[in-house]
């Protein structure tokens, strides 16, 4: 029976994961194909005069996103990975700190800022003494600002990614273009952006995602786009289906992104194929480059993160009395309990998901359990709806059973409970973790698996004992990508959070909507501080230098990170 | 083919494996293995030797359960841990099968120790497993990662590691292809010497006919997908089964001719065709560098094959010589110790008889192409062989 | 073993949020939908249980709650629903998500006028109007009484709105078609959208800021804005509100109003206690409340008018059949949709 066991028992727990990640999906898809003709009239309303400026807005949006967070992205880890100047280890650190900051905190900053009237305005009129500010303002709320707004705050994505990516390659790599006679900015087109690529496109593609999803910067500068299509359909149209159509919508847009994202890379493989790792030699820049360089990553930080931190920091201290008075620190240890759970499940159940999957077993179920990890491009209130939908039915299904067990009137109810909440996020972020194993697998080459099974591991240990170990670090960047990512999501949140209890999402946006968001500054504060502390210690993870220093990485951990380059050539 | 030490009885020690076959593309298709049977006994070491490609790796995955053949058996001191006909399969991990890897395999994010002792039980005697690490200088590197580790000591890490469960069989995966020259000699010694000391069959893959003289008890010639030949080192190099198993010792001396009156008549004299052989016969002689003699001779009464010296080289404790024979046909010697006759010297040509092996011809092209370069250069042998024919027959002599 | 420890701690951690799921609610508190803030709300609450010994227990959204209560059927927990909007009240009660109430056993139900409770399905608690708001001294020369107003040649660029498919443009839309019909309502919004001096954008503050900066001098915004701002914290709201002039449109017979309501859902188990909280909510003390915190004028006519409202006064308000309104809703959103007017 062990056989038996090891060839199906395990495969048949991870399919039942899968399944129940994808069955809200299920439910989704199967509420578009219930529509009523009032619904297939709302349906035409929006092909003849929405769909258009939705998909062109869309399009654009993330068309725009995704370029300029790459370029802000690679330009910068390049920088900071390959050169020494003024302030380059401060920053390598410093550049990642607007992936704490919620998008549309950010967008309501620039909003509140250079609105006409705003600060900026006022300042620039008080200092020149002009009247009303009629000379100097600007229509803040377009989509170039919209794009440089989103743009700001998901770059540390590609930063992230493409800097780990360079950390990991072998630096004689560099050094060979260099002495095949490349100069530094050849070098940097000709060898390290072709081995970056598929660091960035991964990255670009999550940014993409984002954007896709993304609804609090999109009706803080009123686009339209899918998003707030949906919503609309939903809210004004009173046509769910409408909207979970547009939602689909949405989703094949992202399905197309990532097929691209396949093709693009092909079969094509990019691992420095020898065993030995030097460690980078930074290049010492000096005089106008020193500080073009400096400026441009400053910028970033500036705009990106200090500069609506301090907008924050100042409403915060202005509005700190009221924050306690309604006991904040209660909403911040709910979400911190619920991002964790989230984190931890989305991690266990993404490794294993992406492990089962991994090359040996068929297309169709790799296709299967790709699908699984599809949620992220599910904006968060549909999903909500999907959830709903799939969480009563199996409250409907289980307390219809207890009821025949004549176990009656037990109120048990998974809608409204925090493992339902925990589930939501799961589902949501399992493309995180599902990615980031799926990469980090190519890692354990195939005889490392041989090895352990004639070792006398079986398939179970060598997961535990090789493939988990291996992956450790990638799980645990998937993990604290997920708890940041948890700790802002909204409107998942909103629908299925258990009665009275708040997270600080929530708690800052009761306000924010009421249009009085300074109240709750201290609680947006709370956010981007608790999603500090994650981005520092990834950006420990990632240059592996300071993680040696404090003892919190073993040896073990810091030599993986240098045998990366034992991937198969 | 000589008649395989194969066994029936179910209880005999050691590896059996009985009528493997298996293809890609279905059954039709292309067969990687062809019903290959062999068995190794308990202590020995058997060499699987081939081309790359012939599929000698396929053949050891299967044996350490890492695939499933088509068709045959796989069985394990008489337990059978395949077989394909009863669909029955028995885990690696429960084969007692150790094995090692080309890459080595070794994990990344495992010490040497933990490497070493990741396939041991914590109640195992872990004794045999300490000496050895001492034996072998590992001792000073035992906290170290793979990566930080010289080839040698990776492939000994590699090689403990497979040893330590003391597995039944020992399936070795071309182990010393990663080394350089000399290191390969010592690391070789080493491992023989931990092989010997311990009971169980080996079953080593390799393309390097010396490392399977070297290593093994039996050598498993393999050519695309059969094996074409089986037997001692000694008797596979005396009696090699045909001109591929004969030339993948190393290069020889290639001629072609016919079978006539039961006797061959070469550029290189007359030899005896086998009885064997029908009359008529296209054959190839194949002559080993190291089977020819010369003598300076300027005697025309001479009733052998007389020849021109067009170059001489030392190469170590051999020396190696051209001999232009007439007909635009280049001979290749090889003579112990320091002869180098001077270029253009006459020489008579004297053929071991016991180094000159006659076959059918089977692939009549390479019979008849370039007749100049009966020498056929071996991977083995390119780097002994650092001169190009051509420009010497073009040098004035 | 360490590892293992971890993994204990893991799997706990993991386990940890699913018990809660178990743990039972108390017996006798009531459940509250709503799509009301908390700090509107929670001072209600707290007085409400100290008064009857209710407890209730509160699910704070944005929107879905009529998905939720559709999907949840009668298993629902919810016992009552309290709606900043009345639209999705009549949504529920055409879904038959609402139970009514009995005339006969509610005394509380006389004093509301019955176009405020259709069908006794949902009773509104709070009004308020879509007010227009000019610069009060910008637009001195300029008669601004109603909706029609806005659309006079002299105003052309001078016009501020947010996003027209917000349900409250949508809803302001929907009350003029009911009243004036479908084309008037198009003629309008185009002219309007003719008019504006900026893309739809922004709150509806962010509305009276665009007055205060010069942007524009005329908009709509929801009554209770200009007193909250008028009552805020910040110098600077003081100031947009200040620059600012209400009008309430009363041509035509009166103003639009817009309403919260509350309802009692259709599977309750505790009708008593649901109803009491209506009750509640309709009660005097409530009413001053809604007064007091959020700007909203009472639904009771008979409530003497505070603070702010009382220095706004009295108005007019035209007889809305608020059903008949609230199923214009989606007419309305594409109407917006066809003329582009936030595009």
């Amino acid at each position: 029976m062990k056989t038996f066991w090891q060839h199906y028992g395990l495969r048949g727990i991870i399919l039942f994961c899968a399944v129940l990640v994808g069955m809200p999906l299920v439910m989704m898809i199967g509420s578009v194909v219930a529509t009523s003709p009032q619904d297939d009239e709302v349906w035409a309303h929006i092909l003849a005069h929405a769909l258009g400026d939705y998909m062109v807005t869309t399009l654009a949006l993330a068309a725009g996103v995704g370029s300029l967070s790459a370029v802000m992205g690679v330009a910068c880890a390049w920088l900071v990975s390959m050169y020494r100047f003024w302030g380059s280890s401060f920053f390598k650190v410093a550049l990642l700190l607007p992936m704490a900051m919620p998008a549309y905190i950010v967008a309501f900053v620039y909003t509140d800022m250079l609105d006409h009237g705003g600060r900026v305005a006022t300042w620039l009129n008080d200092s020149t003494g002009a009247d009303a500010g009629a000379e100097v303002w600007f229509d803040v709320r377009t989509l170039p600002m919209a794009i440089l707004v989103m743009a700001l705050t998901l770059y540390p994505y590609v930063f992230a990614l493409v800097r780990a990516s360079l950390v990991e390659q072998s630096f004689c790599v560099w050094q060979a273009g260099r002495t095949l006679g490349c100069g530094a900015w050849r070098n940097f087109w000709l060898v390290g952006l072709p081995l970056l690529r598929p660091a960035l496109v991964v990255a670009v593609v999550i940014v993409i995602m984002e954007t896709l999803n993304d609804f609090g910067v999109v009706s803080a500068f009123s686009l339209p786009t899918l998003t707030s299509g949906i919503y609309h359909a939903w809210l004004n149209m009173n046509s769910l289906s409408v909207a979970v159509r547009l939602a689909l919508l949405l989703l094949v847009l992202v399905l197309l992104i990532l097929l691209v994202e396949r093709w693009a890379r092909g079969n094509r493989r990019y691992h420095a194929p020898s065993g030995s790792h030097r460690q980078m030699v930074a290049e010492h820049l000096k005089g106008a480059r020193a500080v073009v360089s400096f400026c441009f990553c400053a910028s970033l930080v500036v705009f990106g993160f200090v500069l609506p931190f301090v907008v924050l920091l100042w409403l915060a201290a202005h509005n700190q009395h009221q924050a306690f008075a309604e006991g904040f620190v209660g909403y911040g240890l709910n979400s911190l309990a619920l991002s964790g759970s989230a984190a931890m499940g989305a991690v266990a159940l993404g490794f294993m998901l992406a492990w089962a999957a991994r090359p040996p077993s068929g297309w169709l179920f790799r296709s299967l359990m790709r699908l699984a990890s599809i949620g992220y491009a599910i904006p968060g209130a549909v999903l909500a709806i999907a959830l709903l939908l799939w969480l009563s039915a199996v409250d409907k299904a289980q307390n219809a059973g207890l009821s025949w067990l004549g176990w009656q009137g037990a109120h048990f109810l998974w809608v409204g409970s925090w493992a339902a909440l925990v589930y939501g996020y799961v589902v949501r972020f399992l493309a995180l973790p599902y990615g980031a194993v799926d990469s980090a697998l190519s890692r354990v080459t195939p005889s490392m698996e041989h090895a352990a099974r004639t070792l006398g591991a079986s398939a179970w240990n060598v997961m535990r004992r090789i493939h988990l170990p291996m992956m450790r670090p990638s799980l645990m960047t998937a993990g604290l990508l997920v708890f940041v990512d948890s700790m802002k999501e909204l409107p998942l949140t909103l629908l299925l959070r258990p009665f009275d209890s708040d997270t600080l999402s929530t708690w800052v946006w009761h306000y924010a909507r009421d249009e009085a968001f300074a109240v709750s500054a201290p609680g947006a504060l709370l956010i981007v501080c608790v999603g500090l502390l994650p981005v520092v210690w990834l950006s420990s993870m990632i240059s592996g230098s300071t993680a040696k220093k404090s003892g919190w990485l073993t040896n073990k951990q810091t030599a993986l990170r240098d045998t990366n380059a034992y991937a198969p050539a | 083919m000589p008649p395989l030490k194969m066994s029936d009885s179910p209880n005999t020690k050691g590896l059996t494996v009985r009528h493997i076959s298996h293809s890609y593309g279905g059954e039709a298709k292309r067969p990687v293995l062809d019903a290959i049977s062999f068995h190794v006994a308990d202590g020995a070491i058997a060499c699987l030797l081939g081309p790359s490609g012939c599929g000698k790796s396929t053949l050891l995955r299967m044996i350490a359960g890492l695939a499933m053949p088509q068709q045959g058996q796989v069985m394990i001191d008489g337990r059978k841990v395949t077989d394909a006909g009863q669909k029955h399969f028995i885990a690696p991990e429960d084969r007692h099968v150790g094995m090692m890897f080309q890459d080595y395999a070794l994990f990344p994010h495992l010490n040497v120790y933990d490497n070493i002792a990741f396939g041991i039980d914590e109640r195992m005697d872990k004794t045999w497993m300490h000496q050895a690490i001492r034996r072998l200088g590992l001792h000073a590197h035992v906290g170290a990662f793979p990566h930080t580790l010289s080839g040698g000591q990776q492939q000994r890490v590699a090689l403990l590691r497979a040893l330590a469960r003391s597995p039944r069989v020992l399936l070795l995966d071309e182990p010393f292809s990663g080394l350089d020259a000399d290191n390969r000699i010592r690391v070789r010694e080493e491992t023989i010497e931990l092989l010997r000391e311990r009971s169980m069959a080996v079953l080593m893959v390799t393309h390097d006919p010396e490392e399977a003289m070297f290593m093994a008890d039996s050598i498993l010639v393999m050519k695309q997908g059969q094996i074409i030949q089986s037997g001692s080192p000694t008797e596979t190099w005396l009696g090699p089964a045909n001109a591929f198993v004969t030339e993948l010792f190393g290069p020889v001396n290639r001629f072609c001719a016919k079978v006539c009156e039961g006797v061959v008549d070469t550029p290189l004299g007359r030899f005896a065709a086998p009885p064997s052989i029908n009359e008529g016969t296209e054959v190839d002689l194949l002559v080993r560098p190291d089977g020819i003699g010369i003598a300076e001779s300027t005697q025309e009464d001479f009733a052998g094959v007389h020849g021109t010296v067009v170059a001489a080289r030392l190469l170590g404790r051999v020396s190696h010589i051209k001999v232009d024979i007439g007909n635009d046909q280049l001979l290749h010697v090889r003579i112990a110790g320091v002869i180098l006759p001077k270029i253009g010297t006459k020489v008579a040509v004297l053929v071991e008889r016991c180094s000159a092996f006659i076959f059918p011809c089977q692939d009549k092209q390479a019979c008849v192409s370039d007749r100049a370069e009966t020498y056929q250069e071996g991977a083995a042998s390119s780097k002994a062989m650092p001169f190009s024919l051509r420009k010497e027959r073009n040098s004035p002599l | 073993m360490k590892n293992r420890l971890l993994f204990c701690v893991l799997a706990v951690m993991l386990v940890l949020p699913a018990c809660d799921s178990v743990s039972q609610r108390e017996p006798d508190s009531l459940v509250l939908y709503t799509t009301r803030q908390p700090f509107l709300l929670q001072g209600l609450i707290d007085a409400f249980t100290a008064e009857h010994g209710i407890t209730v227990e509160v699910v704070y959204a944005k929107s879905g709650l009529l998905e939720r209560l559709k999907i949840e059927g009668e298993l629902t927990p919810a016992d009552v629903v309290y709606m900043a909007d009345y639209g999705e009240l009549v949504l529920m009660a055409e879904a038959g998500l609402l139970k009514p109430v009995p005339e006969a056993d509610s005394p509380w139900l006389a004093s509301l006028p019955s176009r405020y409770r259709p069908d006794n399905m949902w009773f509104a608690v709070t009004k308020r109007v879509r007010a227009i708001f000019v610069h009060s001294k910008r637009t001195q020369g300029q008669n601004v009484a109603g909706y029609q107003d806005m659309t006079q040649p002299s105003l052309r660029g001078r016009v501020c709105m947010r996003s027209g498919l917000h349900p409250y443009n949508v809803g302001l839309l929907a009350a003029m078609t009911w009243h004036r019909g479908e084309a008037w309502t198009r003629t309008w919004l185009q002219a309007i959208k003719e008019s504006l001096a900026r893309r739809p954008q922004g709150n509806d503050r962010s509305q009276a800021r665009a007055i205060y900066e010069g942007v524009c001098d005329v908009t709509i915004m929801n009554s209770y804005y200009l007193g909250k701002m008028l009552t805020s914290a910040e110098q600077d709201q003081r100031n947009w509100a200040d620059a600012l002039r209400m009008i309430i449109p009363e041509e035509d017979g009166g103003a639009y109003v817009s309403l919260s309501g509350t309802g009692m859902t259709r599977w309750t188990k505790k009708e008593e206690q649901a109803r009491a909280f209506m009750a509640f909510l309709l009660s005097d003390e409530a009413q001053r409340w809604f007064m007091q915190t959020n700007i909203e004028y009472p639904i009771d006519a008979t409530i003497e008018l505070t603070g702010l409202l009382a220095s706004w006064g009295r108005f007019a308000e035209l007889p809305l059949d608020f059903v008949a309104v609230a199923r214009l809703r989606p007419r309305m959103a594409r109407l917006v949709d066809e003329l582009r007017f936030d595009r």
